[in-house]
């Protein structure tokens, strides 16, 4: 028998008070519970989606898209100031070439035009831009032997798939290129090699140049696997486009840096470029979450204060009450600090209950709080999440039957918001244990501290009184 | 010996200043039981409040073999509550939801006596005032006044003081439970050679007491010269 236990003990002195406090105390609990549940859940999304944006941004000239728009490409002098920027840690250039009979090519494309590419065809020839060549012979307008370009990636690194929109790159045969070549190599995409028989060591004719087939790949979608890769430099040479880049993909030194370097591109760059990182699209979902996020603060600091204040008024409640037991204690030789650590172990141990009451009321209504709270913003930031990716900043030429953006990262990314907001579910994690723990004794000693002050008052002659 | 010289309590109220203890003087030899009589209000608590330093005196000085208790420290305050004086008082004051036993413990536990040591001395003094066996065990309420009383007894005896201080011990009790007390306390003060003040208006003490004090007003109107 000591402080503790006696404060222990104390707790249960008068059970229908100790049944309410516990009752009273629990439901705040159970309320910052939530509350932290729901803040673990959205920052735990939140991470996700920044995750799933990645840390790239696409810059490419103003205006142009594809083979779409016009307007003046970028030069390798544009990347290098980009390089030079702070938290830039790399920028991939691209530059993209399309194979027609003109270019005198062999190859064959492997899409199949299908109705959406012939629609393209007649509406954008009159834009100009010319989409794709008749084969020679071809009827024109509604003829059904039209064939596609061919197109072809000049690319630095072969490892960088966010610059031509594909998920993977499993070479499937032979090799992948060499980043620094100038050689007239080509990686071909496996639908291509099938539609025109080639293998690693097969060649074709492109660009009035023999090119040697290196290996084959599978890029995971139809669309990509119907081009060539080739080294960058062996393309510019080709196409007699020296130092000229289609867009860069600039890689940030991490996700949270995105919008930094974004913004010091656009400023570097001016209006001569577009500059856009997927950070954009989801920033509708990510407002929504931080939102989210900033309600649960909120509540959770309203329903811990709320805590504590309960627990504060009811421990000054029971002091008082205990004046003369408090009194007589001093008066028989307790001192201050034993009677504050008996008051300290009663609150604690209303704390304690009321902890455990509220952490099986907190997992039981998180689900249902937390579909609550993030319900009415869900559907409107997917349509808008949405909406920004439609013809996405990698959308290649129409036609051939992809839909612009089709496997660009766009998909993944507008996929990623879907989800941000829906099956956003409650989970146990230790950590939650460990906070929950420490609430509860910080609401147990803020709850007690201004009661022990008034310990400390009471006269030993308060043990007279009422004699 | 204790020795009171000059002792003045005066309590501020809305109708004025009233000095509850008036320039008290008081000498008692150790081992003598003395009793202080006067009606309610004449200030008997308010002295026994400061002998057992649960208050401050405004002037005069109390000594308890030769320190001065109302010149001690807060720290040395604590001390002196808990191993010189014991105090028994008229409502007993016992903790409600602690055993006799664990009651009687309080005080010992305070002093920082081993568990079990002072288990085993509460249970000899509880016996030692005539409480045995499962009565040990029960919680106030579910003893009689005489036997709370006993209670307040043995935890007032725990860490053998020098001095029991009794705010009107048998004010609560019949006569027969309250004589019974007395006789207790008497024989107690006899074999530990305690010191034993009272505040009382029972006869049956002053009959007992070596020496009695009648206070009026704050003032001693007898020192009991004569019976001492
Ligand atoms: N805390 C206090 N504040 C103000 N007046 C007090 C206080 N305690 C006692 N008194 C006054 O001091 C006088 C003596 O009281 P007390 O010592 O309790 O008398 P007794 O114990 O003899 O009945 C009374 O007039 C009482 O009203
Ligand atoms: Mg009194």
């Amino acid at each position: 028998m000591d402080s503790f236990t006696r404060g222990v003990r104390n707790a249960f002195r008068n059970y229908i008070r100790t049944t309410s406090v516990v009752i009273i105390l629990a439901i705040s609990i159970g309320l910052a519970l939530i509350m932290l549940i729901s803040l673990f859940a959205v920052n735990d999304r939140i991470d996700s989606v920044r995750a799933s944006v990645g840390t790239t941004i696409t810059v490419a000239p103003a205006g142009i898209r594809g083979f779409q728009g016009g307007g003046e490409l970028l030069t390798e002098s544009d990347a290098d100031t980009v390089s030079s920027l702070d938290h830039v840690a790399s920028v991939e250039q691209s530059f993209t070439s399309r194979l027609t009979t003109d270019t005198d090519t062999t190859l064959q494309s492997a899409i199949d035009p299908g109705s959406f590419g012939q629609q393209n065809s007649g509406s954008s020839g009159q834009s100009g831009g010319a989409q794709m060549s008749p084969p020679p012979g071809a009827s024109g307008m509604g003829g059904a032997t039209m064939t596609l370009p061919v197109m072809v990636n000049g690319v630095q690194d072969n490892a960088s798939l966010q610059s031509l929109g594909m998920d993977k790159l499993d070479i499937v045969s032979g090799e992948g290129l060499a980043s620094t070549t100038e050689d007239n190599v080509a990686l071909v995409g496996s639908q291509l090699a099938t539609k025109n028989n080639l293998q690693p060591g097969s060649t074709f004719t492109a660009f009035d140049t023999q090119i040697k087939v290196v290996g084959i790949f599978d890029s995971g979608n139809q669309f990509s696997n119907s081009s060539l890769l080739m080294p960058i430099d062996t393309l510019r040479k080709l196409a007699s486009s020296e130092g000229q880049i289609n867009s860069m993909v600039v890689t940030a030194d991490s996700s949270a840096n995105v919008q930094a370097v974004t913004d010091s591109i656009k400023s570097e760059m001016g209006s001569k470029v577009d500059v856009v990182s997927q950070l954009d699209a989801t920033s509708q979902a990510l407002s929504s979450l931080e939102g989210v996020k900033s309600i649960t603060r909120y509540s959770l600091a309203g329903a811990l204060i709320s805590a504590s204040v309960i627990l504060f008024l009811i421990m000054l409640m029971i002091v008082r009450e205990r004046r003369q037991e408090i009194g007589v204690l001093k008066a028989i030789g307790a001192s201050n600090v034993k009677i504050m650590k008996q008051f300290i172990s009663e609150s604690l141990t209303f704390t304690l209950m009321s902890a455990v009451v509220g952490t099986v009321l907190g997992f039981a209504f998180s689900n249902p709080v937390l579909n609550i709270l993030i319900n009415s913003s869900s559907s409107q930031t997917t349509q808008v999440a949405q909406g920004a990716f439609r013809g996405g900043p990698q959308g290649g030429p129409p036609g051939g039957g992809a839909p612009p953006g089709a496997g660009g990262p766009g998909r993944q990314v507008v996929s990623a918001s879907q989800s941000a907001l829906e099956n956003l579910n409650a989970v146990l994690d230790y950590r939650l244990l460990v906070y929950g723990l420490m609430a509860a004794l910080l609401i147990a000693v803020i709850g007690s501290s201004i009661p022990a002050w008034t310990i400390a008052r009471i006269r030993p002659a308060e043990a007279m009184s009422g004699e | 010996m204790i020795k009171a010289d000059g002792l003045v309590k005066e309590f501020m109220t809305a109708s004025g200043s009233v000095k509850a203890v008036d320039d008290i003087d008081m000498q008692v030899e150790d081992g003598k039981f003395v009793a202080l009589v006067g009606e309610s209000g004449s200030g008997k608590s308010t002295l026994l409040s400061l002998l057992g330093a649960l208050s401050k005196p405004n002037a005069g000085s109390f000594l308890v073999d030769d320190t001065d208790i109302t010149r001690l420290n807060d720290h040395d305050l604590i001390r002196y509550r808990r191993d010189s004086v014991g105090f028994v008082f008229q409502n007993y004051s016992l903790v409600p939801n602690l055993s006799a036993l664990e009651n009687v413990m309080l005080p010992m536990e305070f002093s920082g006596m081993p568990r079990e040591e002072r288990k085993k001395r509460a249970a000899e003094l509880l016996s030692q005032v005539g409480l045995d066996g499962d009565k040990q065990a029960r919680k106030p309420a579910r003893l009689s006044g005489g036997e709370q009383q006993r209670v307040g007894i043995a935890r007032a005896l725990a860490n053998h003081p020098r001095l029991i201080l009794a705010d009107e011990p048998t004010g609560n009790l019949d006569s027969k439970t309250g004589q019974n007390i007395i006789t207790l306390l008497r024989e107690l003060s006899r074999s530990e050679n305690t010191t034993i003040v009272a505040a009382t208006h029972d006869l049956s003490i002053e009959e007992q007491c070596d020496r009695i004090y009648r206070i009026r007003d704050g003032k001693f109107i007898d020192n009991g010269d004569d019976a001492a």
